[in-house]
């Protein structure tokens, strides 16, 4: 019997590049799990390299995103499932997003509880509240605002998103982040072919 | 806890309404509200009775809402609470709805919270002592000591139709015809908390709702309900006061079935509960003609109303034309046939805000409609040549769709609808050869059948196809069916066709051979649909509320199409024992037992269905084989996500598996399975868990034992994988 606090497989495996494993390997790519796994790792490897002061800058850097990252719990409460998520093109090559889930819906209009949607594409990341305001950022760095429609519209298990410019065809993840009692609710992440 | 978080815990007090009746608490001395009061024998306690209606119990099902309720006419509630939209003064006689000074003075909000652009709506709730009479119609306040910071939920419900009336009613111009365009009135469109204070509390509240401005807004009834003190810690741990409740009018009889309130939660209160479901009607009324159905007019004493306008307008909703009826709700899917005149749909486009309400457009809003190639747009003319119709008032501009020649069987695509080069709306279109086709023998409701039985019992193929066709009408009907013979039973849409069930049978029992059946919702049966006849085929049908599972499935070669099974008292699906039977595209959510429990069934299909928030699990399996579980999401379950046990020979592959309250992924005594390309992150317990099975876990290296093979596992929290042979 293995030990159960040591996963008989540590990390994400990630097999392609077939087309029919393009799409998990995005997800594998954007798992927060992967990211959570490779930080083990990185950890791990360390653990053996106490004087390593670069390394530690690392692992420092590493430990403040993983807490900073809103809080993805199993179950949550309030609801917020990704269920199916699917895009479509404008006639002018505008791209929208829907997204199907479980989103607490009443909760979160009725009673004042903040919702955003995150849209990530390679480097590019895309934010969006509920008052149609777009944030964008490139490579984790600082967030511009960015014209666009945003948020068109959030009924009980629906939101649709219109992209701004930056996204094209291919690959990207979405997720759904609540605020309650202040702190950050995080949906599954689910992939998207945009 | 902030005081914002204390409000969200304290609406813990609505999840218990009414919950005496079957969770007796330990008699406590009841509020002085209920003074004069008819009391229950059994538990020494007041009944709770709505204002001026009857007394409503369970019938022999134990469930409110189903149509074996019982009524005891000779007990009427009093007035023990109003609620008035604004902030009037507390004074010793009540004041009176602020509706009856007629709608210029009433508070106006706008659709959404504060975080959303919305304005929310004051309110004050007030004690009353039931002493109405002329002068003092909703009688005096009563500061009664008891009830201070006790929590009062405020709940708001529109008139979407704008008849005059919340819920469904056959007192209104239309009669029993739109009544089941009525029904989604009972749902709340907002909800706040506020604390009694001296008989009186104050507060505001968001409404998701709303119209355009410029057709005086929706009217919204404002709609109080509230448990009596004290907060007993051997009651629910003392977060929710333990006494009877009182409530103003309401639309229906509130849910008091506490396992059917709570069972989306892993303990029945905790500090991780929220507010989820807070306000959930218990199915329709027992009758539109009961006396439910709350008037806008200032006659009803407790109540009261306020106006919400929509937002402005960013994108754009699809409604149905009514010929004769208004208030239609946005559509969220279509279906066209292959032949006229169901091959072509006229709609109607409105401008919308971001919630979907209709509104005001601005001076240059224009809309682009586009659709797939299998349609064509035949109204507006210039949309063929991608040029944007200017849309100018809130009535907006009808589309006509109608179906390519040629155009197979099933095909499905989308239209969409641009502004500013972006996709503001989209709307999936699906072509069903059934259709229209072939002509139906019998129709319900007509002078021949009144009900969908009596049709299914008597119909005759008059045109001798070889195919009993019976079309229903839009509407509710109340009564349990059985389809015991060949049959094609179809409705327009399941969004507006309802069966009620009694409770104590299933609300669609099918048991021969060869029945297809489409567009039907069912509500308060012991089962939603249960399917023991082989060759069923059932699509775009929806189980809601029902007192057991969803969807029962014991036939053979069934086939279930994009079905919903939602808030139902067991699981969403439940299959035993057949062969072969296939479910695509289906919704399973928010069910008391699991997603779907499959129990020694073969060579069966699950595949591309959403599974999420259910109370046991999402798919549990047991002594299931050479079946297909395939591109399903199983999310945010309580317990497992997919659970497979003494299963064999089936391929699970290409499942999203995350957030659940469990594993993921667990087996136990599987073998050759092959367990390929699925995600399973999140979850409480292990991404991957087996126990003594021998399983493939790659699709393309040969045998691989060991996960995770070709899935992807991370961030599970008590690991991703762990093994077990023994």
């Amino acid at each position: 019997m293995k030990d159960p606090a040591q996963p008989a497989t540590p990390g994400c495996r990630c097999k392609g590049p077939s087309v029919e494993n393009s799409d998990l390997r995005q997800k594998c790519q954007l798992v927060e799990g992967c990211v959570v796994a490779r930080r083990g790792a990185l950890a791990t490897n360390l653990k053996h390299r106490k004087n390593d002061l670069g390394g530690l800058a690392v692992l420092a850097l590493a430990a403040l995103l993983a807490a900073i990252a809103p809080a993805q719990a199993a179950y949550t409460e309030p609801r917020l499932a990704l269920l199916r998520a699917s895009s479509v093109h404008s006639s002018t090559g505008g791209i929208s997003v829907q997204l199907e889930g479980s989103f607490s819906f009443p909760d979160v209009v009725q009673l004042d509880m903040p919702l955003q949607i995150l849209v990530t594409q390679g480097t590019l990341a895309a934010r969006f509240d509920l008052n149609g305001n777009v944030f964008t950022s490139v490579n984790g760095g600082p967030e511009q605002v960015t014209p666009g429609l945003g948020v068109v519209r959030v009924a009980a298990r629906q939101i649709v998103l219109a992209l701004p410019a930056g996204f094209g065809a291919g690959a990207a993840t979405v997720q759904v982040v609540a605020t309650y009692e202040g702190k950050p609710i995080s949906s599954n992440r689910l992939g998207v072919s945009l | 806890m902030s005081r914002c978080g204390r409000a969200l815990r304290l609406l813990l007090g609505l999840v218990l309404l009414g919950s005496v009746c079957v969770q007796p608490r330990a008699a406590a001395a009841a509020s002085v509200v209920f003074a004069g009061d008819p009391i229950n024998p059994s538990s020494g306690l007041p009944y709770e009775i709505l204002p001026g209606a009857p007394l409503v119990l369970p019938g022999p099902d134990g469930v409110l809402g189903t149509a074996d309720d019982v009524v005891d006419t000779t007990k009427i509630g009093d007035i023990d609470m109003v609620v008035r939209s604004g902030s009037p003064a507390a004074t010793a006689i009540l004041p009176g709805p602020s509706i009856a000074s007629g709608r210029a003075g009433l508070p106006v909000g706008v659709a959404g919270s504060t975080v959303a652009a919305g304005t929310p709506i004051p309110f004050t709730v007030f004690l009353s002592d039931g002493q109405a009479d002329s002068s003092a119609p909703s009688g005096h306040l009563l500061a009664a000591a008891d009830m201070d910071n006790i929590p009062v939920i405020v709940a708001a419900f529109a008139d979407f139709d704008g008849d005059g009336w919340i819920g469904p009613t056959d007192a209104d111009a239309a009669g029993a015809r739109d009544n089941m365009l009525e029904v989604r009135e009972l749902e709340p469109v907002g909800r706040a908390v506020a604390l009694f204070s001296g008989g009186v509390a104050r507060g505001s509240m968001a409404i998701q709702a709303g119209l355009p401005a410029s057709q005086g807004g929706l009217a919204v009834v404002l709609c109080a309900l509230s448990l009596t003190g004290p907060f007993d810690p051997s009651f629910q741990g003392g977060q929710v006061p333990s006494g009877p409740a009182i409530t103003t009018a309401l639309p229906f009889v509130p849910q008091r079935d506490l396992a059917r309130l709570l069972r989306d939660r892993p303990t029945l209160v905790g500090p991780g509960t929220t507010v989820q479901n807070l306000v959930q009607f218990a199915a329709l009324p027992a009758s539109a003609a009961a006396g439910l159905a709350i008037p806008l007019n200032g006659s009803s004493p407790t109540v009261d109303v306020a106006l919400a306008n929509s937002q402005a307008a960013v994108g754009a909703t699809f409604v149905e034309i009514h010929r004769t009826l208004p208030g239609g709700a946005p559509l969220h899917s279509i279906t066209l046939g292959q032949r006229t005149p169901s091959s072509q749909r006229h709609l109607r486009l409105l401008p919308a805000d971001r919630f979907g309400n209709p509104t005001d457009p601005p001076a240059d809003f224009s809309l682009l409609v586009t659709a797939d190639a299998s349609l064509r747009i035949t109204h507006p003319k210039g949309t063929r040549k991608l040029k944007p119709t200017l849309i100018k008032t809130a009535a907006g501009v009808d589309v006509v769709f109608a179906v390519r020649s040629g155009v197979a069987d099933g095909t499905t695509g989308r239209i969409a609808v641009e502004r500013n080069g972006g996709v503001v709306a989209v709307l999936p279109f699906r072509i069903d050869q059934r259709l229209g086709q072939p002509r139906p023998d019998a129709h319900v409701p007509s002078k021949k059948f009144k009900s969908i039985q009596a049709a299914v019992d008597q119909a005759t193929d008059r045109d001798h196809n070889g195919q009993l066709v019976i079309d229903v009408d839009p509407g509710i009907y109340r009564e349990n069916v059985t389809l015991n013979r060949a049959v094609l039973l179809r409705s327009r849409s399941a969004d507006n066709t309802f069966i009620v069930g009694n409770g104590t049978a299933p609300a669609v029992t099918i048991s021969s051979p060869s029945v297809t059946m489409f567009g039907f919702t069912t509500v308060g049966g012991a089962a939603g649909f249960s399917v023991s006849g082989s060759g069923a085929q059932l699509s775009d049908v929806r189980a809601w509320m029902n007192n057991g599972p969803g969807l029962a499935v014991s036939g053979s070669s069934v086939s279930l199409l994009r079905a919903v099974s939602q808030r139902n008292g067991g699981d969403g699906l439940n299959v035993s024992g057949g062969t072969a039977d296939v479910f695509s595209g289906a919704t399973l959510v928010d069910n008391s037992a699991a997603g779907a429990t499959i129990l020694s069934s073969a060579s069966g299909m699950i595949e591309s269905s959403a599974v999420a928030d259910n109370a046991t699990g999402g798919f549990l399996l047991t002594a299931v084989s050479n079946a297909a579980i395939a591109d399903n999401t199983l999310v945010n379950n309580i317990g497992i996500g997919l659970s497979l046990d003494t299963c064999s020979s089936n391929n699970i592959t290409g499942n999203v598996v995350g957030l659940n309250d469990d594993d993921g992924i667990r087996m136990d005594r599987t073998s050759g399975n092959l367990i390929s390309k699925n995600v399973s992150d999140t979850n409480k317990g292990y991404g991957i868990f087996t126990r003594r099975g021998s399983d493939d876990f790659d699709a393309q290296s040969g045998v691989q034992t060991m996960p995770p093979g070709d899935n992807i596992v991370g961030g599970n929290r008590k690991g991703d994988v762990f093994v077990r042979t023994n």
